[in-house]
C-alpha cells in the first residue's frame, strides 16, 4: 500500500434519558411527528434551559467507560446557525469545556482477508453534551416540506477520537466496542438504524512514514457499519487517485455518502464554512460535577466487557473465543448469566448463544431489529431437556428457532410437534429389531464389515421413531442388537 | 372616580379589600382611562381577560379570603412579559399575531396575588434601543413632557392610568424612564425574580421589575414576584420579602457616591442644562442624605466610563442570538412570496425587524465572529468581571451607591440618530448595575427648588440582595421630602 489512511472519527450518540436535554418532553423514539414537543424544543420565545441532570450523569458514565478525565466545572455554549430543523437557530452545546477529556478505547482488529490483527489503543481527544436537532420531511406530493420537532433537544453525546485510525477494519472494530461499552454503561442503545448512533469521518491519505496529515475532507451522518466500511474504501481511493493520477484536486471539505450510488459528494467547502459564533450560553449556569458524584455514577456502572471476558475465562472456563462473543452485548452477557443461574453448564450455554441465537439475530438484523428475542428461563428449559435427554439436538434447534421466531414454550411446542424422545426401552427394542428384520442385506454388509451399513440402519430406526429418538441410545441398542 | 387616580396600589387595594370598591369596577374605569390613553402607553388593552380577573378577585374577597396586599390592585405588563392568550409582540413587527400559548412565572404570580393585568404597554422593539421610539407600533410619549419620549410602562404610571407595572430592565431603560417621569423603578438582583416568559435579550443581566408611583408600592410588587422559579436555570434561592416599614433616619447608613461628575461636566454645550439638572440633583440629595444621618463619602470605579461600552457588546451578543429563533419558519413574520428557504430568512427578517435590532444583530455577529471573539466579547467579559469584583468591593464599605439614573436629556420623536447616540451614553448610568446583577433602584430625588417638579430622579445600587438597603435608603428621603433651605 503507498498511501497510508489516517482517520478520526466523530460519534453521536442519542443518550438513554426518559426527557429531552433542557426540557421534560419524552425523548423516546417513535412518536407521531411532533407529538413530543413543547413551547422550549419549539423554540418560543420565553422559554429558558433547565439542564437534565440525568443526561450530565450518562455523559460521566461516558467518560468513565472511555477512560477519560471529566471536567469538573462544565458550561454550555450556543452553536449559531440557521437551519429550519433547529428550532431556536442556536445549539446547545459545549464548545469551549467538553464534560470529559483525553481518554481512550482498546479496539481489537478481527483480521479479515489479510489487514493486520491485533490489539490497538485509540485516544479519545473529548466528549461533550449537546442537544440533537428536528428532521426535515419532505412530501413529494404537495411539494413542502415538513418539520418534525421530536427529536430536537433529545441529549446526545459527541465523542470525538484522535486521528488514530489506520484501516475500516479499525473503525468498524471502535464502533463496534463503543456500542458495546455505552449499552454496557446504560449510556444509549446505540441503534444506528434508529440513529441513537451516527458517526463522522475524517478522513485523510499520507506516504507511510510522513509526520504532516494530507488534505482532509469529512462524511457526516453516517448510520451504518456496512456503508461505512463502504465509505471509507471510496474516500481512500478517491484521494489516492487524486494523488496519484491527478483526477481531481483534493480540498478540505464536508462530503455526503450516498449508499446507492456507492460514492460520495461535496456538501461544502471549508471557504464556505460557516461562523458559528460559540459563546456561552448565559441561560445555563455552569455545572460543578464533584468527585463524589463521579463516584456515584462510577458505582451504578456494571462490570466492562473486557473484565467480563477475563472473568469468564476464568470463571467458567469458556475460551477466549467464547468469552469474546458473550461479553460483547451486555444483553447477551445477562442471558448467558441469568440462564447458568437455572442450568448451569456454562459451555453449553455458551454454544447455544453464540451459535443458534447470534445465527438468528443476525438473520433479523437484516429486518432492522436486534433485540434478544430469548429469555433465561426458556433457554434453561431447552437446554435442561436436552441435557435429560427429552429432546434430540436436531429437535432442540427446531424448537429453539420456534422460541425465537414465535415466541413459543420449549416444553408446550416439543409436546404438540411430538418431538418427545422416545425412552420405552421395550419399544424402542421392538423397533430395532423390526429394522433389522426388515433390512437382512444390510445386515449382513455389516457382518462382512461394511460398517458404513449400520448407519443406514440407524437412519432407519430414526426414521421410524419420527426422529424422536436419542441418537446415542439407538446406536448402542442397534450395536447390541448386530452383534 | 378620580380618587382612584390619586390613591397609591396599596391605598387602593385596601379599599377594595374593605369593600369600599370592587375590584371589577376600578378594573373598567381603569380600562376606560386606557381607552383615552394619549402617550401610547399601551399597545394593547386586554379587557376581558381584566374583567375576569377583577370579578375572581371579588368573589375571593367577598369570600374572606384576601391572596396579598394589592389584591384587585390594576397592574400594566410590558409587551416583552408573556401572557396566556394574549398577544405579546415585543414591540416588534416579527410578532405582530404572536399569541403566547403560556405565560411568563412572574404573570402566574401576580394572579395568583389576585393583581388585575389590564393590558401590555408599549416597549422598545425587542427591548433594544433604549429611546421609547422603536416599537412598530409607533412611540410613547412622557406625560410629563409631551413632546419627549417615555417608556410605555414609566409613563402610564405617570399618566396615572395603573398604579403598577411590570417590566424588563435589560438595559436599564425602565430606570431611565422612571428618572426621566418621576416614577420608581426596582431592578432586582439578577436571579431574584423570574426570566421565563421574558422575549429574551440581555439573558445574563435582565430583570423584570416593579414600576410603580412610590416607594411602598414598587416594594409591595416586588415581595409578590420575587422567588425561586424551577424553570429558570439561573434562578436565586428564596430571599427574605422586604419589610416595608419605613425606617426614622439614616445614621449608621452609609452612602458612596459615584464620580459621575466629569462625565457630567465633559458633555457637549447642548447638554449642558440638563447636566446642570443633574448635579443639583444630585447635590440636593447628598445633601439631604447627610441631613438624615447618613455617612457620605466618593468613591472610586475605575471601568466607570467602559461600562456602557461593554453592555452594548454583550448585549448585542446574547441579543443577536436570542433574536436568532425569529426567523419565519415557525412563527412570526412572513414575506408574502416565498421561492426558497432563504426567502423565508431574508424575507421575514427583513421586514419584521426595524433598525436598531438589525444594526445588534450585525454587532451581535460582529463580536462573536471567530477573529472578533477575543478581541471585543471575551474582553467585554474580562472588563464586566472587573466593574463586578470593584462594585462588591465598594459595597462592602457602602451600604450603596448614588448615582444618576439618566443624563436626563430628553428624547424626541424623529430624531432617531440623536436618539440612538444619546442612548448609548445613558447607558453609563444603567450599566454598571446591570453588568454586576446587583439589584438598583431609580426614584424621585428630593426636590430641588429650582427645578420642582421637574428634578430629574436618582439611582441607588445595592450589592446582591440588598433591595431592603435601597428601600431603606429611599422610604427615608420619600418620607422627608421637603428640601432644608
Amino acid at each position: 500500500m503507498r498511501y497510508e489512511l489516517v482517520m478520526g472519527l466523530e460519534v453521536h450518540v442519542e443518550m438513554a434519558t426518559q426527557s429531552k436535554l433542557f426540557c421534560t418532553c419524552s425523548a423516546a423514539f417513535g412518536a407521531e411527528p411532533n407529538e413530543n414537543v413543547c413551547p422550549a424544543c419549539s423554540g418560543m420565545p420565553g422559554l429558558l434551559p433547565v439542564l437534565n441532570k440525568r443526561a450530565v450523569e450518562l455523559a460521566i458514565a461516558a467518560g468513565l467507560v472511555t477512560n477519560c478525565r471529566i471536567t469538573p466545572r462544565n458550561t454550555f455554549d450556543k452553536k449559531n446557525y440557521y437551519y429550519p430543523d433547529l428550532p431556536t437557530s442556536y445549539q446547545i452545546t459545549q464548545f469551549y469545556a467538553p464534560i470529559c477529556t483525553e481518554g481512550h478505547v482498546d479496539i481489537t482488529t478481527a483480521g479479515a482477508a489479510g489487514a493486520k490483527t491485533g490489539a490497538k489503543t485509540i485516544g479519545i481527544k473529548q466528549i461533550h453534551i449537546e442537544e440533537d436537532a428536528g428532521k426535515l420531511l419532505h412530501d413529494a406530493h404537495t411539494d413542502q416540506s415538513l418539520i418534525d420537532y421530536n427529536r430536537a433537544g433529545v441529549p446526545l453525546i459527541e465523542i470525538v477520537s484522535h486521528p488514530d485510525f489506520r484501516s475500516a477494519d479499525e473503525a468498524l472494530a471502535y464502533l463496534e466496542k463503543l456500542r458495546a461499552i455505552l449499552r454496557y454503561a446504560g449510556v444509549s442503545d446505540c441503534k444506528m438504524e434508529e440513529g441513537s448512533m451516527r458517526a463522522d469521518i475524517n478522513i485523510s491519505v499520507r506516504k507511510p512514514g510522513a509526520s504532516e496529515f494530507g488534505v482532509r475532507t469529512e462524511i457526516k451522518n453516517m448510520n451504518s457499519l456496512k456503508a461505512i466500511a463502504r465509505a471509507i474504501d471510496y474516500e481512500y481511493h478517491r484521494h489516492v487517485d487524486a494523488l496519484e493520477q491527478g483526477t481531481e484536486e483534493l480540498v478540505q471539505e464536508t462530503r455526503r455518502w450516498d449508499d446507492l450510488q456507492n460514492r460520495s459528494f461535496a456538501m461544502r467547502t471549508k471557504e464556505n464554512a460557516t461562523d458559528y459564533l460559540y459563546f456561552p450560553n448565559p441561560d445555563i449556569a455552569p455545572i460543578e460535577i464533584s468527585e463524589e458524584w463521579i463516584e456515584t455514577v462510577r458505582r451504578t456502572l456494571p462490570e466492562m466487557p473486557d473484565v467480563k471476558k477475563a472473568r469468564y475465562m476464568e470463571e467458567y472456563a469458556l475460551s477466549d473465543y467464547d468469552s469474546t462473543l458473550l461479553a460483547a452485548g451486555k444483553d447477551l452477557a445477562d442471558l448467558f448469566e441469568a440462564t447458568h443461574a437455572l442450568y448451569p453448564e456454562a459451555k453449553e450455554i455458551a454454544n447455544w448463544i453464540n451459535g443458534e441465537l447470534l445465527a438468528h439475530m443476525k438473520k433479523n438484523s437484516d429486518s432492522g431489529a436486534d433485540t434478544l428475542r430469548i429469555d433465561a428461563p426458556r433457554l434453561a428449559q431447552l437446554l435442561k431437556m436436552v441435557g435429560d435427554n427429552q429432546v434430540n439436538r436436531l429437535n432442540a434447534k427446531k424448537i429453539f428457532a420456534a422460541m425465537y421466531w414465535e415466541n413459543a414454550d420449549p416444553t408446550a411446542y416439543s409436546h404438540m410437534h411430538n418431538m418427545i424422545n422416545e425412552t420405552d426401552d421395550t419399544l424402542l427394542t421392538q423397533v430395532i429389531r423390526d429394522i433389522i428384520n426388515a433390512n437382512p442385506k444390510s445386515v449382513d454388509d455389516y457382518k462382512s464389515g461394511k460398517l458404513k451399513a449400520k448407519d443406514f440402519l440407524f437412519g432407519q430406526a430414526m426414521r421410524t421413531l419420527r426422529g424422536n429418538g436419542d441418537p446415542a441410545i439407538i446406536r448402542r441398542l442397534l450395536e447390541e442388537a448386530l452383534n | 372616580m378620580n380618587i382612584l387616580n390619586t390613591l397609591t396600589a396599596l391605598e387602593l387595594a385596601e379599599k377594595i379589600r374593605l369593600r369600599e370598591l370592587t375590584a371589577l369596577d376600578v378594573a373598567k374605569h381603569t380600562l376606560e382611562q386606557i381607552a383615552s390613553d394619549p402617550c401610547n402607553c399601551f399597545m394593547s388593552p386586554s379587557p376581558e381577560s381584566a374583567l375576569a380577573a377583577a370579578a375572581a378577585v371579588d368573589t375571593q374577597l367577598e369570600s374572606g379570603i384576601c391572596p396579598s396586599l394589592l389584591a384587585g390592585v390594576p397592574i400594566a405588563i410590558d409587551d416583552t412579559i408573556l401572557m396566556r392568550q394574549e398577544r405579546c409582540t415585543a414591540g416588534s413587527r416579527m410578532l405582530d399575531t404572536f399569541v403566547s400559548p403560556f405565560s411568563a412565572t412572574v404573570v402566574d404570580k401576580i394572579l395568583s396575588a389576585g393583581l388585575v393585568p389590564v393590558g401590555r404597554t408599549n416597549t422598545d422593539e425587542l427591548g433594544v434601543s433604549g429611546s421609547g421610539s422603536t416599537c412598530y407600533q409607533g412611540p410613547t410619549l412622557n406625560p410629563r413632557h409631551p413632546e419627549t419620549l417615555s417608556g410605555g410602562a414609566a409613563a402610564a404610571i405617570a399618566s396615572r392610568l395603573v398604579p403598577l407595572a411590570l417590566c424588563c430592565d435589560s438595559i436599564g431603560t425602565p430606570r431611565k424612564f422612571a428618572s426621566l417621569s418621576g416614577t420608581v423603578f426596582l431592578k432586582p438582583t439578577y436571579g431574584s425574580v423570574s426570566r421565563f416568559g421574558i422575549v429574551a435579550y440581555v439573558s445574563s443581566a435582565e430583570q423584570i421589575g416593579p414600576a410603580a408611583a412610590t416607594l411602598n408600592d414598587a416594594a409591595a410588587l416586588f415581595n409578590i414576584i420575587a422567588g425561586h422559579d424551577s424553570k429558570d436555570g439561573t434562578s436565586l434561592p428564596d430571599h427574605t420579602p422586604l419589610t416595608l416599614i419605613p425606617r426614622q433616619d439614616l445614621r449608621g447608613m452609609r452612602v458612596g457616591v459615584l464620580p459621575y461628575w466629569d462625565t457630567l461636566n465633559g458633555m457637549s454645550a447642548g447638554s449642558r442644562s440638563s447636566s446642570t439638572e443633574r448635579f443639583d440633583t444630585l447635590n440636593t440629595t447628598i445633601n439631604r442624605l447627610c441631613e438624615l444621618g447618613a455617612d457620605i463619602c466618593e468613591c472610586d470605579l475605575p471601568q466607570l466610563d467602559l461600562a456602557h461600552l461593554v453592555l452594548r457588546i454583550i448585549a448585542a451578543a446574547e441579543g443577536c442570538t436570542n433574536f436568532s429563533r425569529f426567523d419565519g419558519v415557525k412563527f412570526g413574520h412572513r414575506p408574502q412570496t416565498i421561492t426558497s428557504l432563504e426567502d423565508i430568512y431574508v424575507g421575514s427578517r427583513s421586514e419584521g425587524f426595524g433598525l436598531e435590532v438589525k444594526k445588534t444583530i450585525l454587532l451581535g455577529s460582529y463580536v462573536l465572529a471567530q477573529q472578533n471573539y477575543e478581541k471585543y466579547y471575551l474582553q467585554a467579559l474580562k472588563i464586566r468581571r472587573l466593574i463586578q469584583d470593584q462594585l462588591t468591593h465598594l459595597l462592602q464599605s457602602f451600604d450603596c451607591l448614588l448615582l444618576p439614573a439618566s443624563s436626563h436629556k430628553p428624547y424626541h420623536p424623529d430624531r432617531p440618530n440623536a436618539n440612538t447616540r444619546l442612548s448609548f451614553e445613558d447607558m453609563r448610568y444603567t450599566a454598571p448595575a446591570t453588568l454586576a446583577g446587583f439589584p438598583a433602584a431609580a426614584a424621585p430625588a428630593p426636590v430641588h427648588p429650582q427645578h420642582g417638579a421637574n428634578t430629574p430622579g436618582i439611582q441607588l445600587i445595592a450589592g446582591i440582595h440588598g433591595e431592603q438597603k435601597l428601600y431603606d435608603v429611599l422610604s427615608v428621603l420619600s418620607a422627608n421630602p421637603a428640601p432644608h433651605l
